[in-house]
């Protein structure tokens, strides 16, 4: 359909605020560069137009976690937007003949859908009515089974294959002129707009001096994960803080159950146990990670499971143990 | 070595009840089996991902192929066929929706109808309408008057209006998209928890004690000889069935669901928190719902098959005791169906009162059941050999000293 396009940097993200601020993304491109690009996944908020009743496969908005904002903001790639504030203000500052360059524009996208649908329904009553040419057209016995649907359209009319009447033709050969809505001048149909830009200038980039706030053990060990070039989401549905991925979750299972935790922090040790037997079940490693202090008894979590990696993250030094069940 | 057995028994038969699709990333190049117009989409089976990057060029081709799927999936744009349009009229000055024509079957169960036929929509209801495409809302106003709002400005405006938060928002967009019927809870009136107030949807009070509970208070508050203050439990005597021994032995008081507990009557001494309680808010439900199945009428909804709170799981720790107590005193009286007598998990697993709590955490949802079991009142004691003597037929006239014999269930 649409190949995507590279955003342009940097681009905005949009927060909403509540009690928790949430940042949310709309811009399917910017979306899609993230993924592959940056190993940022966040999560599919909101429902799919074209199949709305399901819940396995989500649509736009996505909401950023706060590590990924945070760490999006801190590279310069993105900058945060409330996007209450943003709409009213230009919305307050629009003038009329942007107004009516945007209504002609919304309605021109509108035609082009409306004439896509007829010649689109056209061209699939043809498609049917060939179909069913061909089937009468044949002698008896031989593809005996007809669908329901297309025996009923035979009997009354293309009603019920399409939802709605179109022609009441029961010839072959395609009538160009439909009596309703002939012509090039369909109605046009109304559109909703994804995002707000092509209504309003996208929002100036204002430096904010406010980060999207985060725990810092579990943001240290976020960014040393995904430093390593793994990809993390939201872990609640195997009650973790993260789910790390090797690559895409589209493709690859997760290795990893994670959690973070300050460095002179005391682990329950039932914690533990919990977690190595659940990321064993689960056929994942429970992986416990944070942020080693320097010059201290820092040999204290040591025995607690095997020493899986280090790495260095602005000089703070992430350290990450990984924690099988060992069902002797 | 039996946890390893356990394990693998486990392991070995999955549930396939269990398999919840939407908790893994799936594949968008099977949405196109979910929109084909069959009766029985089939969706993808799980596991068919890898474990790790193997390097292949195949691989590397099957992910972007994903990717570009989901690309085009989520690339789709919101129309409205003049035929079938709903046009809905946002007002930002008081935050209002009202619907001028509403019809199709979606709005059967959302809104609120004036005398003129308009229909207004809270902002949730809102939202998931203009999300699922099913809504052309527009701005109402004479600058701004036939713009459409943007899926964004939808999102920007509605949400944080008349107490929608995006993690309610998440739940109830989720339940929805299920097909339940979701209306409004009292989570939604924090300045009513206390009492009086009645939802705008429904009055519910916690019912007084129903029929079954009188059977049992009759049963239990039978006068029991007074426990002597030192001597043997059981005081030499003659009894005709191991039930009155069991009674005298019962020294430790349990938690009665049938009554309200010490904190819900000393709530009022403020010894809870309050709604603004900075550690331990006040938890109600947030959202009623019942089964699509159901006859539901907006107008008189009957009760809710289900009670949903709505707690953030980065925010708020699990509720404690106290919160939890106080939740599930808000709910109605709920208790094991009549005719489950004997089948003790069964009525534990159903408790007196029962609420959902659905946990969200960066807009991924995970449901729980809290439930008042009320295990004080199941006496194994009593349903020991009725519950079984009823299978086999002919058992009844026995009478309970016959069940010792089969007491393997004890």
């Amino acid at each position: 359909m649409t190949a995507p396009v590279a955003p342009s940097l940097p681009f905005p993200v949009f927060q909403v605020s509540q009690k928790v601020e949430h940042y949310l993304l709309y811009d399917i491109n910017i979306i899609t560069w993230l993924r592959k690009n940056h190993n940022i996944l966040g999560v599919l908020v909101g429902t799919l137009p074209q199949i709305p009743q399901q819940n396995v496969f989500l649509g736009l908005p996505l909401e950023l976690q706060p590590e990924e904002a945070r760490l999006l903001v801190e590279r310069s790639l993105a900058y945060i937007v409330n996007d209450l504030d943003w709409h009213m203000q230009d919305l307050a500052s629009n003038v009329v003949e942007q107004k009516e360059a945007i209504r002609a524009d919304l309605r021109e996208q509108g035609a082009r859908v409306a004439k896509d649908f007829e010649s689109n329904k056209k061209s699939r009553t043809q498609k049917a009515l060939k179909r069913i040419q061909a089937k009468s057209g044949s002698t008896v016995g031989q593809r005996s089974i007809p669908s329901p649907a297309l025996e009923e359209a035979e009997d009354t009319s293309e009603e019920t294959l399409f939802g709605e009447p179109l022609t009441r033709e029961t010839t072959v050969t395609p009538s160009p002129e439909p009596r309703q809505a002939a012509g090039p001048e369909f109605k046009p149909w109304t559109v909703t707009p994804t995002t707000s830009y092509p209504l309003i200038s996208p929002p100036a980039n204002i430096d904010s001096p406010d980060l999207p706030k985060v725990n810092p053990s579990s943001y240290a060990l976020f960014k040393h994960l995904h430093s390593l070039g793994y990809f993390l989401s939201p872990g609640i549905r195997f009650g973790c803080q993260f789910s790390v991925y090797p690559g895409d979750p589209l493709r690859f299972h997760s290795h990893f159950l994670t959690m973070s935790a300050d460095w002179d922090e005391e682990i329950d040790l039932l914690d533990l146990v919990g977690g190595g037997r659940l990321g064993t079940g689960v056929k994942k490693g429970w992986l416990v990670g944070g942020v080693e202090q320097k010059g201290e008894e820092g040999e204290g979590g040591k025995d607690s499971g095997e020493a899986a990696k280090r790495g260095t993250d602005d000089g703070a030094r992430v350290r990450t143990f990984c924690i099988e069940w060992g069902g002797m | 070595m039996a946890d390893i057995d356990e394990d693998s028994t486990i392991r070995a038969t999955p549930d396939p009840t269990d398999t919840d699709l939407s908790d893994e990333t799936q594949d968008f190049r099977f949405l196109s089996t979910l929109s084909q117009p069959t009766d029985h989409p089939t969706l993808p089976r799980r596991g068919e991902k890898d474990f790790e990057h193997h390097g292949t060029l195949s691989q590397t081709d099957t992910l972007a192929a994903s990717r570009n799927a989901m690309h085009d999936a989520l690339s789709v744009s919101r129309t409205h066929n003049p035929k079938s349009l709903i046009v809905g009229l946002y007002d930002p000055s008081d935050d209002s929706t009202t619907i001028e024509q509403p019809k199709g079957p979606n709005l059967r169960t959302m809104g609120k109808a004036d005398s003129r036929g308009r229909l207004s929509l809270l902002p949730e209801e809102t939202l998931y309408l203009v999300e699922r495409g099913s809504l052309d809302l527009r701005w109402r106003g004479e600058e701004l008057e036939g713009l459409p709002l943007s899926l964004q400005a939808a999102y920007a405006y509605l949400l944080g209006k008349r107490g929608l938060t995006l993690e309610r928002y998440t739940v109830y967009a989720g339940l929805k998209r299920s097909g339940y019927v979701v209306q409004r809870g009292p989570a939604w009136y924090p300045e009513d928890y206390d009492g009086d107030f009645i939802p705008p949807r429904e009055l519910e009070k916690p019912k007084p004690l129903g029929l079954f509970a009188h059977f049992y208070k009759a049963l239990f508050d039978k006068p029991l000889p007074d426990a002597a203050p030192s001597g043997p439990l059981v005081t030499p005597g003659f009894y005709r069935s191991y039930d009155s021994i069991y009674r005298l032995m019962t020294l430790i008081p349990a938690h009665d669901p049938a009554e309200p507990t010490d904190r819900e009557s000393l709530r009022s001494s403020a010894s809870m928190g309050h709604p603004t309680s900075p550690t331990h808010p006040r938890i109600r439900p947030a959202f009623y719902v019942w089964k699509p199945t159901s006859e539901f009428k907006k107008s008189a909804p009957p009760p809710p098959d289900f009670r949903i709170a709505v707690i953030n799981a980065r925010e708020e720790s699990f509720p404690v005791l106290e919160q939890l107590d106080d939740l599930l005193q808000s709910v109605p009286y709920d208790p094991p169906p009549p005719g489950s007598e004997g089948q003790t998990y069964r009525r534990v697993k159903h408790g007196w009162r029962n609420v959902l709590l659905a946990v969200v955490d960066q807009g991924v949802v995970s449901y729980m059941r809290i439930a008042d079991a009320g295990f004080g009142k199941e006496k194994v004691y009593e349903t020991r050999g009725r519950g079984r003597g009823g299978k086999r037929g002919g058992f009844h006239g026995r009478g309970r000293g016959g069940g010792r014999g089969r007491g393997k269930g004890k």
